[in-house]
């Protein structure tokens, strides 16, 4: 009798994990990023999702960072080229339960001088027949920093998150959603590998030609960081739609920056073209200065020029190819940006401009 | 003040919500994959993880894995 059940419990598990997975997917991806900086990063990404039992879908994905720097940052502490390898793994859990989902994920990311566990988890609920959803979310990130080459070097960096989101249908043919995300960081933010040069307040100072000295990068422990997006999406005519969003930032180091982006989608027939327009605008951190002198030195000094005011902008096309005559549910997809970064008070370097470029494949079987 | 603030947050978008009922039958255009706000997540973690390695803002998109990616 119990054997019988057992069979029984086998039969309904196999023929129910049959019948809900079909949404199994395969996606591969490499992106390569080039700029005139003088890095190259290229970073494969593989993910695997199984549809594993009745609204409970497993993921697996794994990326690696390829990197290639002379960058001003690099040449600037007489170091002439680095190169670096940085794997990603990444699992996940989606469980959707009518109205509710669940879902939560782990990333391990390791390179030879940084270590990091990530772990994420959520809930969605939709409401109102299903014309709003709201979710929610945390993260903790425990983060291990080293510098190569000095045993001795070791520090820590931990943040915690949460965010909120509510997404609203409009009317038939419009979404809106509203999003915000607090995050409190603790620990070692700054570069080890940074070195920040004080001058002499005299302009050709004979005991200090070039710099003064150098002392390590030193920023603020503690980083309150505040995000808000509101996001628009509209479909238009024929098949396009277009969608809008705008994010305000701020943190207690004194940042403030705006992102605007615009993305138009067309489809004809089964070729999708998305193009992509994006602008970033960010003031410099409290304690950011261009030049730091003998008499302005102070206890938070930095040569990062992403806490330093600049401005950029992305402008690119990704192109979809459906290929149902090959598979079902077969995708080909090429994306390329152009990138320009403009820095306003960054005295190592003005400008930056550069492309990333992608291919890759989707598949649902 | 943040709980504060997250409440008017959920009371403005509730109130908001209650006077738009698109139903299920209505929501052909809605279902499309350009419609969702992460047409490719996984290009979203890609795209993220450069722009916050190279950017002081952080945020407000989902996740952008882990990491430095600081060089």
């Amino acid at each position: 009798m119990q054997l019988r059940l057992s069979a029984a419990i086998a039969l309904l598990v196999a023929t129910t994990a049959t019948a809900v997975r079909a949404d199994d997917s395969f996606v591969a991806k490499t992106q390569v990023y080039t700029d005139s900086d003088h890095t190259t990063v290229v970073s494969p990404l593989a993910a695997l999702s199984r549809d594993a039992w009745k609204g409970g879908t497993l993921s697996a994905s794994y990326v690696a960072d390829v990197v290639s720097s002379a960058s001003i940052d690099v040449v600037s502490n007489a170091t002439s080229h680095m190169s670096d390898f940085r794997s990603e793994i990444t699992a996940g859990l989606v469980q959707k339960l009518r109205n509710t989902t669940l879902s939560g994920s782990y990333v391990y990311s390791v390179e030879n001088d940084y270590q990091s566990h990530n772990v994420e988890l959520g809930v969605s609920q939709d409401m109102f027949e299903k014309n709003s959803t709201l979710a929610i979310g945390a993260t903790f990130s425990a983060n291990d920093v080293y510098r190569t080459g000095d045993q001795a070097f070791h520090r820590k960096l931990t943040v915690g998150g949460v965010s909120a989101s509510w997404t609203q249908v409009l009317d038939r043919a419009t979404i809106a959603q509203l999003s915000y995300t607090f995050s409190y960081g603790n620990g070692y933010w700054a570069s080890p590998y940074r070195f920040v040069r004080i001058e002499s307040t005299m302009p050709d100072d004979p005991a200090c030609p070039d710099y003064c000295f150098k002392v390590p990068e030193n920023e603020p422990n503690e980083r309150y960081r505040h995000a808000a997006v509101i996001g628009l999406n509209r479909h238009l005519f024929a098949d396009s739609a277009i969608q809008g969003d705008y994010r305000f930032y701020s943190d207690n180091w004194g940042i403030l920056s705006h992102t605007v982006q615009l993305r138009y989608f067309i489809t004809w027939g089964d070729v999708t073209l998305r193009l992509r327009e994006r602008f970033y605008y960010q003031s410099s951190a409290s304690f950011f200065l261009p030049h730091y002198t003998t008499t302005t030195v102070q206890p938070f000094v930095t040569a990062d020029r992403e806490l330093s005011t600049f401005w950029s902008n992305v402008s690119g096309f990704k192109v979809s190819w459906r290929l149902p005559w090959v598979h079902r549910a077969l995708e080909l997809e090429a994306k390329v940006d152009y990138f320009h970064f403009g820095y306003l008070n960054f005295a190592l370097l003005h400008s930056r401009d550069g492309a990333d470029i992608e291919a890759g494949i989707n598949v649902i079987y | 003040m943040r709980l504060l603030a997250l409440a008017c947050f959920l009371f403005v978008c509730s109130a908001g919500a209650g006077c738009v009922r698109v139903k299920p039958y209505e929501r052909e255009l809605l279902a499309k994959p350009t419609m969702t706000f992460q047409p490719d997540p996984h290009e979203d973690v890609l795209d993220n993880h450069m722009l916050e390695a190279r950017e002081g803002a952080a945020g407000g998109y989902g996740s952008a894995g882990g990491g430095c990616g600081c060089n």
